[in-house]
């Protein structure tokens, strides 16, 4: 079962991004044989991965060994862990898994999947890639989901992206408000701006909104799929996806031809939880999916907010309620620029200058996100009316500030 | 004698031409014949000529009266050729000595009892005739006062034909005392305004700003929310701006002649003018032209002065397009089929404008209200070649908060910043005499590139700022010249880099309401 040589640099080599070259062959494709017979929400082959190498589970599978086996190959703890943790016996749970796991045992298809990926066959040029948990792509985040991560993400576009330091996840209903549409993409251009990579699902409404403001922004976005690469969902965002695709990233869990199924979109929600830093629920209805990923965020410790609505608009009910049900964890986004502070990034290093003469480092100090008046400067920094006005224009010189109506406001990133 | 002259002088705009008037008195049908292109009001002439003269006890003879106005070729119009037609048609009636009115030439409308009336336009009327050699002018009593502005011609004031036959036949003194006493040292307006840079609150940055404008002679704008004191902030540029000279002065009050009913006292005012007209203005009330002969707009009464745009964005396009000729050349051409009138508008523009149609655009806890488009079609009424020529852009702080926040007027008083601009405009002239201007807004942008570019060191910031495509090329010239204005002000002999860098942030841009 295990690959050849030659079938490794066919079918995987080509997949592997190029800081994980040096991931074990057989453990590479046994985490994508996982992920090809187990669906997402199935935690055994992570629970096991403590003390049984994919590989060996694989072999075991293919064997269709019985318990005792799988037990001999375990410490005692592991299995009073799995009674503990499972609630049943390692004999159930493993008749169980079989059962579920060898209709999808078959090599050919996997290998297929495979191919569909080293092919291009989806039709985008992007390079397509395979990060495996455990290697240095592997987004940092995702490990909080301990036995709940995937084993492997099938990724089409920079799958550097993964390992970006501060993500920002921004999700919402799919009947968007108007309103929302527009906090969705100011919010998106913030994040932009502050070079922060936006994370969504690639669904239609808020999601939407956010991935199309950052490819219009050529910012980095992520979408997260719950189907597999060769079924991009849903088929209306099919040219944004696509965008989507050579601007960031699409990513999936699950292998190219999985459907996605109503299950598999709840499953997705944990990794967009867990790949953000912080996480942003724009607009959502009673019963929204969005709620799904904010809980789980909650659950991960990351940072979550909710953007406030009418009192009276059904797309907001769910936030308002989601507010009230974590107090304190859950905070509420006042302004679109306030997500920088959600991050924890407050001001992003682009902002720290160096090289700046006593006057403008003075000026510059007192500007925080949003535009203030050359007087306010003047009265914060406490310099003359000719001192500000020379540390205005050298600023503004050096593109560090930039004038917005009667005021002046910070430049985040230069000549962004 | 049945064939005699006199002399008047026709207003095109402000140029004047000699008009010769000739009267001719032949035994035909009894008949008063005006020819030589009148319009209507001056058609008119006859019957007042010819009532007036009966009233003084000189009715014209039963016989054929032909009065030639010559050069035929220029238009002429409105009553202010009646003195001369009457005097004419007198000296052909032998009433009066011809050689007695040659050297003279007479202005005036004729009431039917023979008084002489106001006209507008005396001042160039005047000044035209001592141009072209003439001694003496006879002109209404109460336009004396403007007529004496011009040296080296003996005005005379007439308030009655009566007069002035006595005067000619009798040699019976006209009066030329009686002239009023603001006409009689001939200069007015030296005394102190009530305005002062004084009254201003809590605007350290405009009042900086204003100085650096009246000092430059920079065009400006002041973008700010409503009520915040745009409008105050501009009436007190002329305070600072330095008195006009004589010359200045005599130009300014020959446009306010002909712009007058004739019955203002024009005297020699040495106060810089401030024009506001009203945004409801038509293009040729501002810019100049109308109906009939062409008249003098808003920009040319501001002449040396200020003209003031309150809401400026609120004036029509067209309108405002009109701007481009005069800011472009300091003068205004209105061309009619008869021909075409000049007149100088050299005027420094101050505009006023809101930030967006709401007015709460960029405005510091004030929440706007208007679309992104309604903004652009709002900013987008200011073209490009009346924004390129705005060297100062000033953001003016809402006054309340200023007063709320304890601020003391401003440490400026206009005495002193005038001192300041004097001072700065002195250097100016000296440095550019050689260029054919006198202040740094003036300077075209290539001169300004070739002969007055500051150190490399100086402009390394600015250059960085073009190269990245923060700056254009016109930004970076408004830059320069802002700089140039600074450096005189601080009596540099050039730029230095904290120069620039305040030029930075008092420039204009190329888009009036955001960066």
């Amino acid at each position: 079962m295990r690959l050849t040589k030659r079938e490794f640099d066919d079918y995987l080599r080509p997949l592997l991004p190029e800081a994980d070259l040096e991931i074990e062959p057989d453990r590479a494709f046994a985490l994508a044989a996982f992920s090809f017979l187990t669906e997402p929400s199935d935690l055994l082959p992570q629970f096991l991965s403590e003390w049984l190498t994919p590989e060996a589970l694989l072999d075991l599978v293919i064997d269709r060994a019985d318990a005792q086996a799988l037990a001999a190959t375990l410490p005692a703890q592991a299995l009073e862990a799995v009674e503990d943790k499972l609630g049943d016996g390692l004999g159930v749970i493993w008749g169980n898994a079989l059962e579920r796991w060898t209709p999808r045992l078959n090599r050919k298809s996997l290998l297929d999947s495979l191919a569909w990926m080293v092919s291009g066959a989806s039709g985008l040029s992007q390079p397509h890639r395979l990060v495996f948990q455990g290697s240095d792509s592997y987004p940092l985040g995702l490990d909080d989901l301990n036995t709940h991560r995937p084993g492997v993400l099938w990724c089409i576009g920079q799958s550097r992206l993964l390992a970006a330091e501060t993500a920002l996840a921004v999700v919402g209903t799919r009947q968007a408000s108007r309103y929302g549409s527009s906090v969705a993409a100011d919010i998106a251009a913030v994040a932009a701006q502050a070079g922060v990579v936006t994370v969504s699902g690639g669904a239609y409404g808020i999601d939407a909104i956010v991935h199309q403001s950052a490819v219009q922004l050529e910012a980095p976005t992520i979408a997260f799929m719950a189907g597999g690469l060769g079924h991009l969902y849903p088929r209306g965002n099919l040219s944004m996806l696509h965008a989507i695709a050579s601007a960031g990233l699409l990513v999936s869990e699950v292998a190219p031809f999985v459907t996605p199924a109503k299950w598999r979109f709840l499953m997705r929600n944990r990794l967009i939880a867990a790949t953000a830093a912080a996480t942003v629920v724009v607009e959502a209805g009673k019963t929204s999916g969005a709620l799904n990923t904010g809980r789980t965020a909650v659950g991960l410790g990351r940072e979550v907010a909710v953007v406030p609505g009418n009192i009276d608009s059904a797309r907001s009910i769910g936030c308002h309620q989601f507010l009230n049900e974590f107090p304190g964890d859950v905070k509420l986004l006042a302004r679109p620029q306030d997500v920088l502070k959600l991050l924890g990034a407050g001001v992003p290093d682009a902002l720290t200058v160096k090289g700046l003469g006593a006057l403008e480092s003075r000026a510059l100090d007192t500007f925080g996100l949003t535009a203030i008046e050359a007087w306010e400067v003047q009265r914060l920094a406490g310099l003359t009316t000719r001192e500000t006005q020379i540390a205005l224009g050298s600023l503004e010189m050096q593109g560090l500030v930039e004038r917005l109506g009667t005021g002046y406001r910070r430049v985040l990133l230069e000549g962004g | 004698m049945a064939l005699a002259k006199a002399f008047s002088i026709g207003l095109y705009g402000l140029s004047g031409t000699v008009i010769e008037i000739e009267a001719d008195i032949s035994a035909q049908l009894p008949a008063f014949v005006l020819v030589g292109l009148p319009d209507a009001s001056l058609a008119e002439a006859t019957s007042r000529v010819r009532a007036a003269c009966s009233n003084i006890g000189h009715g014209l003879p039963s016989k054929k009266v032909v009065v030639n106005l010559s050069p035929a070729s220029v238009p002429k119009s409105g009553a202010g050729f009646d003195l001369a037609i009457a005097v004419a048609v007198l000296a052909a009636m032998q009433v009066i000595d011809q050689p007695s009115v040659s050297g003279a030439v007479f202005l005036g409308e004729l009431g039917l009892d023979g008084s002489v009336r106001a006209v507008p336009g005396v001042l160039p009327a005047v000044l035209a005739a001592r141009n072209a050699g003439f001694e003496r002018a006879y002109v209404p009593q109460a336009n004396l006062s403007e007529a004496r502005l011009v040296a080296g011609i003996d005005a005379r004031g007439v308030t009655h034909l009566a007069k002035l036959v006595g005067h000619f036949r009798d040699g019976v003194g006209i009066e030329d005392g009686t002239v009023s006493a603001a006409a009689q040292d001939g200069i007015s307006g030296l005394s102190g305004s009530q305005l002062d840079l004084a009254q201003v609150l809590g605007q350290d940055f405009a009042v900086e700003g204003l100085v650096v404008a009246a000092a430059g002679g920079h065009h400006l704008s002041l973008i700010g929310a409503p009520g915040s004191g745009k409008t105050m902030l501009a009436e007190r540029l002329p305070t600072i701006l330095p008195r006009l000279s004589v010359e200045q002065s005599l130009e300014v009050a020959a446009v306010e002649s002909i712009s007058s009913d004739g019955q203002a006292a024009i005297g020699l005012n040495l106060n810089p003018r401030f024009v506001a007209p009203h945004h409801s203005s038509s293009k040729a009330s501002l810019i100049g032209g109308g109906s009939g002969a062409p008249r003098p707009g808003a920009v040319s009464r501001a002449h040396h002065g200020v003209l003031f745009l309150d809401e400026a964005l609120e004036f029509s396009g067209t309108t405002l397009d009109g701007l481009r000729e005069p800011l472009e050349s300091g003068r205004v051409q209105v061309n009619r089929t008869g021909g075409y009138a000049i007149f100088p508008a050299r005027f420094q523009l101050a505009l006023a404008a809101n930030p967006c149609p709401c007015g709460m655009l960029g405005v510091v806890g004030k929440d706007c209200r208007c679309s992104y488009p309604a903004i652009r079609r709002y900013v987008n009424r200011l073209s490009g070649p009346i924004l390129d020529r705005i060297d100062i852009r000033l953001a003016i702080r809402p006054v309340s908060i200023a007063t709320a926040a304890g601020l003391g007027a401003s440490a400026v008083d206009s005495a002193s910043a005038a001192q300041r601009v004097l001072l700065a405009r002195k250097a100016a002239g000296e440095r550019l005499a050689a260029h054919g201007v006198e202040l740094n807004a003036h300077l075209p942008g290539p001169t300004l590139r070739k002969h007055f570019k500051p150190q490399p060191r100086v402009l390394r910031e600015l250059d960085r700022m073009l190269a990245a495509g923060r700056a254009s090329m016109r930004g970076y010239d408004r830059c320069l010249r802002l700089a140039w204005t600074l450096a005189d002000l601080d009596g540099s002999i050039s730029p230095k880099i904290e120069h620039v860098q305040a030029a930075v942030a008092l420039r204009g841009t190329d888009d009036l309401a955001v960066a």
